[in-house]
């Protein structure tokens, strides 16, 4: 088991872990829905890669928040990027 | 590229907690992996009763075909007339108003289905007689279904998971050895301690199958989750609910046409309407035809097929069941790009290329991809605590043993079970195959819990297992019926005795094995530092 310095020094909380194993999902998720949205390519290419660039996302993503200080800043970065992902999807029109 | 110590710690933590708490799901789905490569043959095996389907010469797929593996079973045997086995299912049970009856050819013969009511009979060809027998075992099927975990419950769902796991204990690894990725990749010392063996043996195979496990740690993830949260969401989200419109985007245009619940006076005749689609496409090898909503007026036959000389290039075709008229045609030439993306990217997680050559290579990896995944959580137990001071390590040991080497006997009994059981018990004989499975599997797992030297459990296991499906081979050369003299039969023998042999030379290994030595516990800085260099 890790020795107390070794935790402080890492900073590993339920937190962080949550947002980076569970908290990139919708993030990722919605990197997909905006690429098939506002790519400016035929719909085809659109949606194949909005929807197959989901899962590599999650993983870069899982990544980098792992590396995150803390939970807290983890959850926020999250958060504001699902907000900024919001906004650009509604920007651009869907397939009809 | 070295990574900074905290990054590197960091990454390293998330490798070895995802690896650990996934471990043993990717374990039994990677070694299920590699018998669902095979499905079809193994169902075929396990119908000793049926008569092998007739070797047709044809131009082996892959150059260095072993003389076992002839070239009559590298590609689909030829569709037969399929009318009377229609006619043959109609007269059994009236078809009207099944959801679809299937016929499907494979390297192992002909096998059909019908789905009724949710309800789903399975039938395999027999040449000799020319009719359909239903199957009393499914083996084969069974096996496949453990690859994506389909038996458990929610098993879809949790393979899913476990796949992006896979994904991410990947990308953290190679993160962890971008330093020294060339070097892992041939370090291996097997007369070192446990601790250090195993972590070269995790990251040579590691190394070596790393574009394999990604491959099936990607499709995995899309073929399990894909479709049960991504297109939802994107129906959604991306087409505003209109899921044609998506359907159209992915170049689906959907000839099918709805029920309209106005019965047919007759069955169709399928043989012509599988003419006609090969009259529109003459190069068409038909591997799949499929009759929907049978009876109905607005019943359709969706035939697919192999294009020869292209990769994954398949065509399908949509008739009107009722006059036979072109409903739709999806050939390579106006294949969009996502139809042909996953024609690859299906294709190659189905290893639907190169024979079994390429399935042999799969099979070998996913065998491998299983060594790298225990090896992982042994260096995980050498690592945190050689000693097994702690009890949920010692859980961890035991589990590790049940799980990982119990999976070995409890398959090699269900094969077993295939042949021994009693003529009386045939009529229940899948369920009596599983449930051999799932009890040694059971047995194993218990005796990993108590007895009080684990690691021996392992090799027992695993020599039980060995010398099981070595067994089934002198058995089935003794047997009546000759099989030994079926080329399909040959194949799967060998496949089995290489399996029996290979087990068993992992269980006196085991058994041999150095075990790990305590580690002195090391301060912080130290360990960073020491583990950087590693």
């Amino acid at each position: 088991m890790a020795n107390p310095s070794r935790r402080q020094k890492l900073n590993h909380s339920a937190a962080r872990t949550l947002a980076a194993l569970l908290g990139t999902i919708p993030v990722a998720l919605g990197v997909g829905v905006v690429l098939a949205r506002a790519l400016p390519l035929t719909p085809a290419w659109r949606v194949l890669l909005g929807a197959y660039s989901v899962f590599p996302v999650w993983v870069a993503l899982a990544v980098v928040v792992f590396l995150a200080p803390s939970g807290r800043r983890a959850w926020l970065g999250l958060l504001a990027a699902l907000a900024v992902l919001g906004g650009v999807a509604l920007s651009f029109g869907g397939l009809r | 590229m070295k990574l900074a110590p905290r990054t590197y710690q960091i990454v390293w933590d998330a490798h070895a907690w995802v690896g650990v708490v996934a471990s043993l799901l990717l374990h039994v789905m990677f070694f299920m992996g590699a018998f669902a490569l095979f499905h079809a043959e193994l169902d075929r095996w396990a119908e000793p009763a049926l008569a092998r389907p007739v070797a047709v010469e044809r131009t082996p797929a892959w150059p260095s075909e072993p003389s076992l593996l002839p070239a009559a079973a590298l590609r689909p045997t030829p569709m037969p007339k399929l009318q009377p086995l229609l006619q043959q299912l109609d007269f059994e049970r009236p078809l009207s108003g099944a959801q679809r009856v299937a016929f499907i050819a494979e390297a192992a013969g002909l096998r059909a289905y019908v789905s009724r009511d949710g309800a789903f009979t399975e039938y395999h060809y027999a040449p000799s007689s020319g009719t359909l027998e239903q199957a009393e075992s499914n083996l084969g099927s069974f096996l496949y279904s453990m690859h994506y975990l389909g038996p458990l419950p929610y098993g879809v769902w949790i393979a899913g998971l476990a796949s992006m796991a896979l994904l991410l204990a990947l990308v953290t690894g190679v993160l962890i050895h971008l330093k020294d990725l060339l070097r892992q990749w041939f370090q291996f010392r097997p007369e070192r301690v446990a601790r250090t063996w195993t972590s070269d043996l995790h990251k040579v195979l590691g190394v070596f199958g790393l574009p394999y496990q990604l491959l099936y740690a990607w499709t995995g993830a899309v073929l399990c989750l894909g479709y049960l949260v991504v297109q939802p969401l994107f129906v959604e989200l991306v087409s505003g609910g209109n899921e044609r419109a998506l359907a159209e985007a992915r170049g689906d245009f959907g000839a099918e046409l709805e029920p309209t619940g106005q019965r047919l006076q007759a069955l169709p005749d399928i043989d012509a309407l599988v003419a006609t689609a090969e009259r529109r496409w003459p190069s068409l090898q038909p591997t799949w035809v499929g009759l929907e909503h049978v009876g109905d007026e607005a019943s359709t036959l969706t035939l697919y097929g192999d294009l020869p000389g292209h990769a994954f290039g398949a065509v399908d075709l949509v008739l009107r069941a009722r006059d036979g008229s072109l409903l739709a045609v999806h050939g390579l030439e106006d294949a969009g790009v996502y139809r042909r993306f996953e024609a690859w990217f299906f294709g190659l997680h189905y290893a639907q290329f190169g024979g079994y050559g390429i399935k042999l290579l799969y099979a070998l990896l996913a065998f491998a991809t299983c060594a790298v995944i225990i090896s992982g959580n042994l260096v995980w137990l050498a690592r945190r605590d050689p000693l097994r001071e702690r009890r949920g390590q010692r859980v961890l040991e035991r589990v590790t043993v049940g799980i990982g080497a119990g999976v070995v006997p409890a398959t090699a009994c269900a094969f077993s079970a295939n042949r021994l059981l009693p003529h009386a018990l045939h009529s229940s004989q899948s369920s009596w195959e599983q449930g051999v499975f799932w009890g040694v599997w059971a047995a194993a797992l218990a005796l990993s819990l108590v007895w009080h030297a684990p690691r021996r459990v392992s090799s027992v296991a695993l020599g039980l297992g060995g010398i099981t499906w070595l067994a089934l081979v002198p058995l089935e050369l003794a047997s009546p019926t000759g099989a030994f003299a079926d080329p399909l039969e040959r194949g799967v023998l060998l496949g089995l005795g290489v399996l029996g042999a290979a087990s068993l030379a992992a269980g006196h290994y085991l058994w041999h094995a150095r075990a790990a030595r305590p580690a002195p516990a090391a301060p912080l800085e130290a360990s960073l530092s020491s583990s950087a260099g590693e």
